[in-house]
């Protein structure tokens, strides 16, 4: 089996995604890159799409940035967080999850986990020990500093 | 040798209102990114205060956060850009069956805006010459979920593509002029060397479109070296390109009438136009 079905045989599997049929996975340089399939005209080479993720000897890993595009279509190993969870996973702290059956949707006590607020997919976290570990950003851009807190609609 | 402040003013006063574009704030402005939010439930989740502008995408926004250190901005729903840099590629309109090049594409925010306006359709293939400023196009690419570009580190002024885009975008390296105190490290032979790599890279961009095919050439800068004269030895070296309207509704200056009466076609941006950076836009037309 190739990486690439391997790879989407896991979206399916864990988090019951299928990707729209207009999306390609192709393997490059080791990692899993996702793209549109009218980006296959472009003849010249080069880096096509963003990494979904990687295959390795040590499993699957998912890149949150593939998760926040395509995690909207997981039907199971999803974790609804609350404002001040969602707000600690989006700023790289673990999250303390007491009971995964309450906040869970089909999921299991451990394992990696879509982490979800509201309509918002904020990424891709490993469940241990009742700790959600974002697998997440980058230092540079680690701390949000403000909130996601609904807000008083405007009209613009 | 570089400007003083009065050198500066002078300099400025040779093409427009100096006291008018030194004088005029510029405003933080966000883009907001309709690839991962429907604009209407970006209002209502977003606690940045925004105001609308021209371009139905592009908010003036105010925040106690920093903009780049927002959820909004880490979730990738929206973009910190300025609102003239917005404009070369609503200028370039690309469709979903375009082939797009953007040739000097580092840091990716007009990329992101052109697989916007393409619905992550089509193609774009963005370049940058260099490595480092590459990985700023890379996250930005994956963080905003655009899927229709592939990205190539290569000189852009030696691409060696001949005919293939239907439409390109030269937003070329320039002398940033029109960036604060930008003037105290700027100098005509400055310009004239930024021009000689514009020029190159406006060639190579212009030989890789299709016939037919459209550009935008885009700068940061008010130098006409870097501007009106490096689009001017384009007309003359290659008899088939023409100016070609905007077609986009935006305040603006034309460009220098000094190379001709066609640069009328062409938009000169100053910031009291509409509180943004300065900007150089011209449209150019193959066949």
């Amino acid at each position: 089996m190739s990486h690439v079905s391997t790879f989407r045989e896991y979206l399916r599997r864990e988090f019951g995604i299928t990707l729209p049929r207009e999306v390609v996975l192709q393997e490059q340089e080791n990692v899993i890159r996702v793209f549109s399939k009218t980006l296959m005209m472009m003849k010249p080479a080069g880096y096509m799409g963003f990494v979904a993720g990687k295959v390795s000897t040590n499993g699957i890993e998912l890149k949150s940035e593939f998760i926040q595009l395509f995690g909207k279509h997981a039907t199971k190993n999803t974790l609804e967080l609350d404002e001040i969870q969602a707000k600690s996973f989006v700023e790289n702290d673990f999250v303390e999850i007491r009971n995964p059956a309450d906040s869970a949707a089909g999921s299991t006590g451990s394992g990696w986990k879509i982490a979800k607020s509201g309509t918002h997919v904020l990424g891709i976290g490993r469940l241990r020990d009742g700790k959600l570990y974002p697998d997440f950003i980058g230092k540079g851009r680690k701390r949000a500093e403000n909130s996601l807190v609904p807000a008083k609609k405007q009209s613009i | 040798m570089c400007m003083d402040e009065k050198q500066f003013r002078d300099y400025l006063s040779g093409f427009a209102d100096a006291d008018k574009m030194l004088s005029a704030p510029v405003r933080d402005t966000i883009r907001v990114n309709t690839l991962k939010i429907p604009k209407a439930e970006f209002f209502e989740i977003t606690k940045i205060k925004l105001e609308p502008t021209f371009y139905d995408c592009g908010f003036y926004a105010e925040s106690e956060a920093r903009l780049g250190a927002t959820w909004e901005y880490f979730l990738g729903y929206m973009h910190t850009q300025s609102l003239s840099s917005m404009l070369p590629s609503l200028i370039l309109n690309p469709n979903e069956r375009d082939i797009v090049l953007d040739i000097a594409a580092s840091p990716g925010s007009k990329t992101s805006h052109l697989a916007m306006l393409m619905q992550n359709k089509g193609a774009i293939l963005a370049n940058e010459v260099n490595w480092e400023r590459g990985s700023a196009l890379f996250s930005n690419v994956a963080r905003l979920g655009i899927l229709n570009a592939k990205v190539t580190v290569r000189d852009g002024t030696k691409l060696g593509i001949n005919s293939y885009f239907t439409k390109a975008l030269v937003d070329a390296p320039c002398s940033s002029l029109s960036q604060p105190y930008a003037y105290k490290k700027f100098t005509p032979n400055l310009a004239y060397e930024m021009s000689k790599t514009q020029k190159k890279m406006l060639f190579s961009a212009y030989d890789s479109l299709r016939e037919g095919g459209e550009l935008v050439y885009s700068t940061c800068t008010y130098a006409k070296e870097e501007n009106e004269e490096t689009v001017k030895l384009l007309l003359e070296k290659r008899p088939e390109a023409g100016l070609a309207g905007l077609e986009f509704d935006f305040p603006h200056d034309s460009g220098l009438s000094e190379y001709g009466k066609e640069f009328r076609k062409t938009a000169r941006i100053y910031p009291h136009h509409f509180n943004s950076e300065g900007f150089f836009i011209a449209k150019v037309k193959k066949g």
